[in-house]
């Protein structure tokens, strides 16, 4: 089967179609999902080879996330799109206490996709800018993923259509534009495991969604100043993979957590915290995250919101006690428009 | 209702309301540790409803749904032994009084969190719809469900996609403890709100099984194309939770203990068998028919008894879950 470079976008578009040519109990539903650009282009003309089974809906979200559910314990398999992950909130109700413990209570499979437009845009403030995976990563019986590359974006949606559990499946609206080589055909990933994007033995750095891509931006920095950085993309923030995360730690000793969410009762801690538990490290853990406060709207507060090269350098020097300058000083652009990145061409640099 | 449908449903109330008598009279000497809601008093509703519904048909409930489950033909002794925490219980001992399930009959589950079962129930009728199959779907709520807006978000969901659903709103006058004045504005108006939203809606007496029974009909047999709220007026004769009667504490000021018995479902069915078999007799011998009604009704209500003993000693002999089982099924396969 032959590849093709894919958009983050088009990976996503990609693998709803290929799953829904395959199983016909598979919709579709959510506001604006037949809109010609719908779900941020990810929905794009789905509506046309799926008549039917791609629909539009009320504004009435807490109520879309349980009609999915009263599908899914009927045998269809719902794709439900938010185009912001707090429109996810409406139906909490439903995602926590319903969907996420139904296989617990009455041993009946709940199949839902629930896909959340997540994460840092230029102008798009406090309330739609969260991510919220901590949260939903506190729920037992809920699975939580974020992929961070095309490649991974297909693989892991197809993943989640076939699971039997409720899937929370988080797009990161910054990563919509970066683009890799996916392979043609309808695959899957592992929805549990972290992908090890780089091998290295000094020091294991633990990123999702576009912190790992700043992660990749500042690798040639690290390298130039001898450190190898081993760099593994999370996927999965519930189930957490923490036997690959601790086999990598085992061998370089140090950890770095760098996570797109605010930090308090965070992915980092509570990854720092699996590991301290089972292993000494050679120097104090890092655990970086955007900051605790809502995401502020003007670019001249948000520039210093988000975790980018500039604290990663600096966690670096300070964890290797090295003095690592930064010559690349964060500008709007990078910062805050999305990333149009081949993925390929950040490896090789 | 003729004479032997009233008999059915005679037997199918009688069977919910001693089923719950039993579990009052045991639920504290036997320990059993789930948080329960009887449905005494509101039995004509659950029984009126399911009586026009085939196995295949589909309905959901709420905390209080022993009645529901029951008379959708849910299994009785895997009923009481999920109350006990049992591993034989409909759910393995998860769930309890308030999480009651029988796929094998079309009793789909029911869910304490007020009105989120309703979304699901507009989901599994939605699927019906979509799947061109020809089952009905119910659910039952109560009245305090109606002031969550879900419930609202998905009479809206169900009209817009044509779903014949029909929605079951058990009104026993209180919300926990709190009267309608609590909860509502004085000008609070439930059918208004759902015909304006595209349902239809009926209002119907709740204790009596015959008016609950023939609206249901004729509401499934009309109504193909549009969601239907039927709003029954009922009386909860215990307290919102427990094994207890809770008139000492002063609320009840509509329906003070004389009101409910007056109005008690079965004992209204029961009169009006009595009188049915009177009334076919020949007058010299009305009083024998009387007896021998009377004592019809008995002996069905001893074999619910012996039904009930039974299924009490099954779960008393069935074995508790293994703690090693505790994560079981957080993810399914």
């Amino acid at each position: 089967m032959p590849n093709s470079v894919l958009t983050y976008t088009q990976s996503i578009r990609e693998a709803t179609h290929q799953c829904m040519e395959q199983d016909e109990s598979i919709f579709v539903m959510g506001l604006g999902v037949t809109y010609p650009n719908g779900g941020d282009g990810t929905t794009a003309g789905l509506v046309k080879s799926y008549p039917g089974r791609v629909f539009d809906m009320p504004c009435s979200e807490g109520a879309a996330t349980g009609i999915c559910v009263g599908s899914a314990l009927m045998g269809m398999r719902p794709i439900l799109v938010h185009g912001r992950v707090e429109f996810a909130l409406l139906g909490f109700d439903q995602i926590v206490t319903q969907a996420a413990k139904w296989n617990y209570i009455f041993q009946t499979p709940i199949p839902i996709v629930i896909r959340a437009s997540v994460g840092r845009r230029w102008g798009d403030g406090p309330q739609h800018t969260q991510v919220l995976h901590s949260v939903f990563g506190h729920i037992p019986g809920l699975k939580v993923v974020i992929p961070s590359t095309p490649r991974s974006a297909k693989g892991l949606l197809v993943s989640s259509i076939l699971d039997n559990n409720p899937v929370l499946f988080l797009e990161h609206r910054w990563l919509y534009n970066i683009s890799e080589t996916v392979p043609d055909s309808l695959y899957t990933q592992n929805i549990h495991q972290c992908n090890i994007i780089r091998h290295g033995s000094d020091i294991s750095i633990v990123a999702n969604a576009d912190t790992l891509i700043e992660v990749l931006r500042c690798t040639p920095i690290m390298v130039q100043h001898g450190i190898d950085p081993e760099i593994i993309d999370l996927v999965s923030v519930n189930p957490i993979d923490y036997e690959t995360i601790l086999s990598s730690v085992k061998k370089t000793g140090r950890i770095f957590v760098i996570d797109t969410g605010t930090k308090a009762c965070g992915l980092g801690s509570e990854i720092i915290s699996h590991i301290c538990e089972n292993i000494s490290l050679l120097s104090l853990p890092v655990n970086v995250g955007s900051k605790d406060c809502p995401c502020p709207t003007s670019t001249a507060l948000s520039e210093f919101y988000y975790p980018t090269g500039v604290t990663i350098v600096a966690e670096i020097s300070k964890m290797f006690k090295m003095d690592i300058p930064y010559n690349k000083p964060q500008d709007f652009h990078k910062t805050h428009m999305p990333s149009n990145e081949n993925i390929e061409e950040i490896l090789n640099l | 209702m003729d004479k032997q449908m009233m008999l059915k449903a005679y037997y199918q109330m009688a069977r919910i309301r001693l089923v719950e008598e039993q579990l009052v009279k045991i639920y504290l000497e036997r320990n059993i540790r789930s948080f329960v809601h009887f449905c005494i008093g509101q039995e004509a509703i659950a029984v009126g409803v399911c009586m026009n519904l085939l196995p295949s048909d589909i309905v959901f409930g709420n905390f209080r749904s022993h009645g529901h489950y029951l008379a959708k033909g849910g299994s009785l002794k895997r009923m009481i032994a999920e109350l006990f925490g049992k591993s034989t219980g409909c759910c393995s001992g998860r769930g309890g009084s308030m999480h009651l399930i029988d796929k094998s009959v079309g009793f789909m589950g029911s869910v304490p969190i007020l009105a989120s079962i309703v979304p699901i129930a507009v989901g599994a009728g939605f699927s019906l719809k979509k799947q061109d199959r020809l089952q009905r779907c119910v659910v039952f709520l109560g009245d305090g469900a109606c002031g969550e807006g879900i419930f609202y978000e998905s009479i809206n969901f169900a009209a817009q996609l044509n779903i014949p659903i029909l929605f079951i709103v058990e009104n026993n006058l209180y919300s926990v403890m709190s009267n309608r004045d609590a909860r509502h504005s004085p000008n609070y108006d439930l059918g208004k709100i759902v015909t304006g939203l595209g349902a239809a809606y009926i209002k119907v007496n709740g204790n009596d099984v015959t008016e609950v029974y023939s609206i249901t009909q004729s509401s499934l047999l009309n109504e193909v194309n549009r969601p239907t709220v039927i709003e029954c007026r009922t009386f909860r004769h215990m307290a919102h939770s427990g094994p207890i009667f809770d008139d000492s504490i002063g609320y009840r000021i509509q329906d003070n203990w004389e009101t409910r018995l007056r109005h008690c479902p079965i004992q209204q069915l029961k009169d009006r068998i009595i009188e049915t078999s009177m009334s076919t007799s020949d007058i010299s011998r009305v009083e024998a028919a009387m007896f021998r009604e009377i004592d019809n009704l008995k002996e069905m209500e001893i074999g619910i008894e012996k039904e009930i003993s039974d299924a009490i000693q099954f779960a008393d002999e069935s074995p508790f879950p293994h703690p090693s089982e505790i994560l079981e099924n957080v993810y399914a396969q």
